[in-house]
């Protein structure tokens, strides 16, 4: 399948490790979590740029995990807690969070075998000068069970309108578990997503190679598209007016709006994205990737480079902002 | 396309049932959708691995029981107050539970042995492995065994010959250990 793309967003690769002889994080003195951030920065300083994530402007901090560059638990932290990123941005190393180090390499589209290799060789370079807390039975310790032996979270964003619904749902995540898949909504909860986005991870972290589990995903995130892609043509062979109509008025109100909400602009933004995908609209993925993610409140006002006075100012500034990115002329779709 | 469990109202679902091993997809309308109850049977009757992907947490799991006098000697922990989330596992808890940890990642991940990349300071530290613990049974030789072959294998693909016979003779050291006791 060559149009991935279509109904994967994105890959993300994690690994999560802690350094022997220091106490987990939550039990870390703040001296100790200090230490802990200069071992890192001594190893990673020369190649990363170093971020105090602890001291950031509340705007930053949000807008990094809007992002998905950082997950919440950093900001739980009240001890030091740091942020090492690659020049792209494509590795986020977490310092400080859950477990002491948590590495995270991010691609575009479907590749989690890049994502795995440059996840692998952060945690590499990092291995080099520091010992990691290793059980020769359970593999790398984790501060929870559940990450415990190979500490990887491989997972991909999904757009799945056509496959998953609130109805859906339930019997996917079930079957879906058997295989050793979890599924959850965009940032991490269960129940209805984010513009009909979802993120699709590996369950265990134990009793198979890392290989192995990258595969699995990989494989997962490919059945789901090839679904999706048959789901998302028979609705448009069901009801090919009243979704046509749907997604141009989409369109409509992104084009056109004076004020909107994210919540609104997320939903509007994912029957552009259904458009895109069945040829009605000639609207790239990839503009709707960076529409979806500055549409966030917190990176919208970065965007802008001012603290919003009130969400009225917000949703004025956000209309705007789609406006100038979605006015255009709509296309007919060629049907055979 | 007509629905395949009606054939009269017009199919909107491309549906995966899972049926006793065997994934089907079947094409469904709103109505038959809605009333696939029979879908639901078949999940509820096949037998479940771990419900981690339904979001149950992992303190579910725990179960079993530890000696009531076992405690971690560096944090206090018992395997209750880990169990009820009143304590959270310290690095010296993974070797004092091992017993009791080995059967609960093993509801949570379905197995509780490692099998991926071995960290590359274990090979020179071998040592470290091999006396890991004081308290370690029969099975923990071969687990080390198990873990110096894999250490072997990657060392010989990334063409660290040194490493490579540090470790192909530890391994005839274990061995021989092994020969000796029997």
């Amino acid at each position: 399948m060559n149009n991935t793309g279509k109904y994967c967003l994105s890959s993300r690769v994690r690994i999560a490790r802690n350094i022997k002889g220091l106490p987990f994080t939550k039990k870390m003195s703040p001296n100790e979590a200090r230490q802990l951030i200069e071992k890192i920065q001594g190893v990673l300083g020369k190649t990363y740029t170093y971020i105090n994530f602890s001291s950031l402007p509340e705007n930053k901090k949000m807008s990094y995990i809007e992002n998905h560059v950082v997950s919440p638990n950093l900001l739980k932290s009240n001890k030091p807690t740091a942020l090492f990123t690659n020049e792209d941005k494509s590795i986020a190393v977490m310092v400080g969070e859950e477990d002491h180090i948590r590495i995270q390499a991010f691609t575009d589209g479907l590749d989690l075998d890049t994502a795995f290799k440059k996840a692998e060789e952060a945690e590499r370079i990092i291995s080099e000068q520091v010992e990691y807390m290793f059980d020769s039975q359970f593999g790398y310790i984790t501060q929870c069970p559940t990450n415990i032996g190979t500490g990887i979270r491989a997972s991909v964003m999904m757009f799945l309108p056509a496959t998953l619904n609130s109805k859906t749902i339930a019997s996917y995540s079930s079957d879906l578990a058997k295989a050793g898949i979890t599924i959850r909504g965009y940032f991490g909860e269960s129940s209805n997503s984010v513009g009909e986005l979802y993120q699709i991870s590996n369950a265990q972290t134990l009793g198979m190679s890392e290989e192995e589990t990258i595969d699995k995903v990989k494989k997962t995130a490919l059945f789901l598209a090839e679904l999706e892609e048959k789901n998302e043509n028979l609705m448009y062979s069901s009801s090919k007016n009243t979704l046509t109509d749907s997604c141009m008025r989409a369109l409509g109100l992104l084009s056109s709006s004076y004020m909107m909400s994210n919540e609104e602009a997320q939903l509007l933004l994912s029957r552009v994205r259904l458009a895109s995908n069945l040829g009605i609209l000639d609207v790239s993925p990839t503009k709707i990737n960076s529409a979806m993610n500055t549409s966030f409140p917190h990176t919208l006002s970065i965007h802008y480079g001012k603290d919003f006075t009130s969400p009225q100012e917000r949703d004025l500034k956000r209309a705007e902002y789609m406006k100038n990115i979605f006015r255009q002329e709509p296309k007919e779709r060629i049907d055979s | 396309m007509l629905c395949q469990k009606c054939k009269q109202r017009e199919a909107v679902y491309y549906y995966t049932e899972n049926i006793n091993g065997t994934v089907k997809s079947i094409a469904l309308c709103e109505e038959c959708k809605k009333n696939n109850i029979s879908f639901e049977n078949h999940y509820k009757a096949q037998s479940f691995g771990p419900f981690y992907g339904l979001q149950i947490p992992s303190s579910f799991f725990f179960g079993g029981s530890a000696p009531l006098n076992k405690r971690c000697e560096h944090c206090g922990a018992t395997w209750t107050t880990l169990s009820n989330g009143d304590a959270d596992f310290c690095p010296e808890c993974f070797d004092t539970f091992r017993k009791e940890l080995s059967a609960l990642l093993l509801k949570i991940h379905g197995s509780n042995k490692y099998l991926g990349k071995l960290p590359v300071k274990s090979i020179s530290n071998a040592d470290c492995d091999l006396n890991i613990s004081q308290s370690a049974n029969d099975t923990k030789d071969a687990e080390i065994l198990d873990g110096l072959k894999r250490d072997l294998d990657t060392a010989i693909r990334e063409e660290r010959y040194e490493d490579a016979a540090k470790i192909r003779d530890k391994i005839k050291d274990l061995n021989k250990k092994e020969n000796n006791n029997e």
